[in-house]
């Protein structure tokens, strides 16, 4: 841990993809400040960068291959490429949609493409961080350049607005997670969350002959979970999420939506399950509560939502919920001492997937809805649009169906994978919250399917065309793509579930 | 020579953190609760500072310098947001910048 050898090119290595994201999103963010017409440029730069992360996560995944760098403080293994491959997407799939969006800024449309890019370095550096500092960095790395694009709109009040809570709320759970970090260090003498566990940890139930480091662990790890909780918007910490959601423009959101969820869970992964494994017979019941209550509340947040973007919202708390499950099951596992648990992290990686297309997807046909991006859409506009435009309707549905994880879709699956996962502990309490998941889920097929309802079963309003449907080449071809992805995922789950073997051997050192 | 233990300054650290949290969630003016997580950011650095001189390691310092880097950017940003609100506005009170119902 204390090394002070000079950086290598093994260090280097480690962080390629994080190296390859920063790079290109900083020349996308000079090119787009320094030019007057560089918005396009940067977009290019950026979405250069997003290919080629995806490309070396792709090519890489399912090799079982691991890299330290920075005296372990960051590790490139098969998880780390799991999660940025999602993120990535995300990122490319934004920019995309962000196109209509941008043309209509007067200001500073050159840097949006360039924080993206950076936000989904902090998302890089989450996904492989094995320092609880260099996951608190990612996090900001993540968080600011969201911050501003939240407020992108500075003339727009709900914009503004939006930003400033995002900040608040994200400022005020950064520190809380820095202080959980703090006491995590005074207590185990180390930030590593491999040398973490090796050390005092190690002694695990039985560590109580010193209160005071049992209460600063306890504390400390309480805290940083809220911490996390805050940023992947887990009940009860979700309360800013449908405000910020709705006020900020709508590509933004998207992204919001599916990367720092699908980061934040691996992160929360794979620090409790690596470094905090020995005391899972703690977190992990309270995790199986914050689970369940997260997904009640965004699905039932979502049944009274007449609006796009916030319905979205409440749903996307939903899923960020399941993707919980995973981790719960093998904490389940952990603490019986089975060394089963590194299973339940394809569960993760698959659905991080499956949820990035589908709610891309939806996103993208979402903001059709209107000709602007900053305001949110009444779904009633929807009615009429399967007899208007077949193609996107369909697209809707297949979305829609996929999140409800109807079979056989990509939302099937990954929901198995995670339902699979947590059965896999098999204790009461699991199987009760997996019920309560399966009820989730089938409240939530009530709204997602209502959208499909209005699209085909109801004739079109004769307002005309200005209040309906403004189809956007840019939405389109994100709607083309996602739809790809998921039928891709439903026909071939095996291409993410045959890296299972790889991502379970490259987890642990 | 006698030496403060480690407990003492956690203790410290955790009633700054207590007050900076009672403070965010009490003032609703924007820049006071932006200095309300300052409090709360810089009872972690003297943990972690406190840390470093009871565990013998320099981690804990270097991490204390990159919280303050840290704090400093999320102030300017929040800054430069707080001056966007105003303009809109003419108020950085909380309770008016409530357009969206959550």
């Amino acid at each position: 841990m204390i090394g002070f050898e000079p950086i290598g090119l093994s260090d280097l290595g480690a962080v390629l993809l994080v190296l390859i994201l920063v790079l290109f999103g900083l020349a996308s963010l000079l090119v787009g400040s320094l030019f007057r017409r560089g918005t396009g440029m940067s977009a290019w730069l950026s979405a250069v960068g997003f290919i080629l992360t995806g490309a070396v996560c792709a090519i890489s995944l399912g090799r079982g291959e691991r890299t330290e760098g920075f005296a372990g403080g960051y590790v490139l293994d098969d998880l780390t490429h799991g999660l940025v491959l999602p993120c990535a997407i995300a990122g490319l799939l934004t920019i995309l949609l962000a196109m209509r969006y941008l043309h209509t800024l007067k200001h500073g449309a050159g840097e949006f493409c360039g924080l993206l890019s950076l936000a989904t370095a902090g998302m890089a550096v989450m996904a492989g961080a094995q320092d609880l500092i260099v996951a608190f960095f990612g996090v900001e790395l993540l968080s600011v350049p969201l911050y501003i694009m939240a407020a992108y709109s500075r003339r727009d009040r709900l914009s503004n607005e939006s930003g400033l809570k995002y900040l608040m709320i994200g400022s005020v759970s950064s520190a809380i997670m820095a202080f959980g970090i703090a006491l995590c260090y005074a207590a185990l003498g180390t930030t590593n969350i491999v040398a973490m566990a090796e050390g005092s940890l190690a002694a695990g139930p039985t560590m109580v002959d010193n209160a005071f480091t049992t209460a600063t662990t306890g504390v400390g790890l309480g805290l940083l979970v809220v911490g996390l909780g805050f940023k992947a918007a887990l009940a009860p910490f979700h309360m800013w999420a449908p405000d910020v959601y709705q006020g900020a423009p709508t590509p933004v959101t998207t992204f919001f939506s599916v990367g720092p969820k699908v980061a934040a869970v691996g992160l929360m992964y794979r620090v409790l399950l690596v470094g905090f494994g020995d005391l899972a017979h703690f977190w992990a019941p309270v995790l199986g509560v914050i689970a369940v209550l997260t997904m009640t509340v965004g699905n039932l947040g979502a049944l009274y939502q007449s609006r796009g973007k916030r319905m979205l919202a409440y749903s996307g708390i939903a899923h960020a919920g399941y993707m919980l499950l995973a981790v719960i099951g093998a904490g389940a596992l952990r603490a019986q001492g089975s060394s089963e648990w590194m299973a339940a992290s394809v569960a993760i990686v698959f659905y991080g997937m499956a949820y990035a297309f589908m709610n891309l997807g939806a996103f993208a046909a979402i903001s059709q809805l209107g000709e602007g991006d900053l305001e949110d859409f009444s779904l009633e506009r929807l009615k009429g649009l399967g007899r208007r435009y077949p193609w996107s309707a369909g697209a809707l549905a297949l979305f829609m169906v996929s999140l409800t994880g109807i079979p056989i879709t990509a939302g099937f699956w990954g929901k198995l994978t995670l339902f699979s996962a947590a059965i896999s502990g098999q204790t009461v309490w699991l199987s009760v919250v997996v019920v309560l998941a399966a009820i989730n889920s089938a409240i939530s097929a009530y709204y997602y399917l209502r959208l499909v309802a209005y699209s085909y079963m109801y004739e079109p309003e004769d307002t005309g065309e200005a209040h309906g449907w403004v189809s956007s080449q840019s939405g389109g071809w994100v709607m083309a793509t996602a739809g790809l992805g998921v039928i891709g995922l439903a026909l071939f789950p095996a291409v993410i579930l045959g890296a299972a073997e790889a991502l379970q051997k490259s987890i642990m050192p | 020579m006698q030496f403060v233990p480690l407990q003492a300054y956690v203790v410290v650290a955790a009633l700054l953190f207590v007050i900076g949290a009672a403070g965010f969630c009490l003032r609703r003016n924007v820049l006071v609760m932006l200095m309300c997580v300052e409090l709360m950011l810089t009872a972690a650095s003297i943990v972690f500072v406190a840390a470093a001189r009871a565990h013998a390691d320099v981690n804990g310092q270097v991490i204390a310098l990159f919280l303050i880097a840290l704090a400093a950017v999320e102030v300017a940003v929040g800054l430069a947001l707080v001056v966007a609100v105003f303009h809109n506005r003419r108020s950085v009170d909380v309770d008016t910048v409530a357009d969206l119902k959550g």
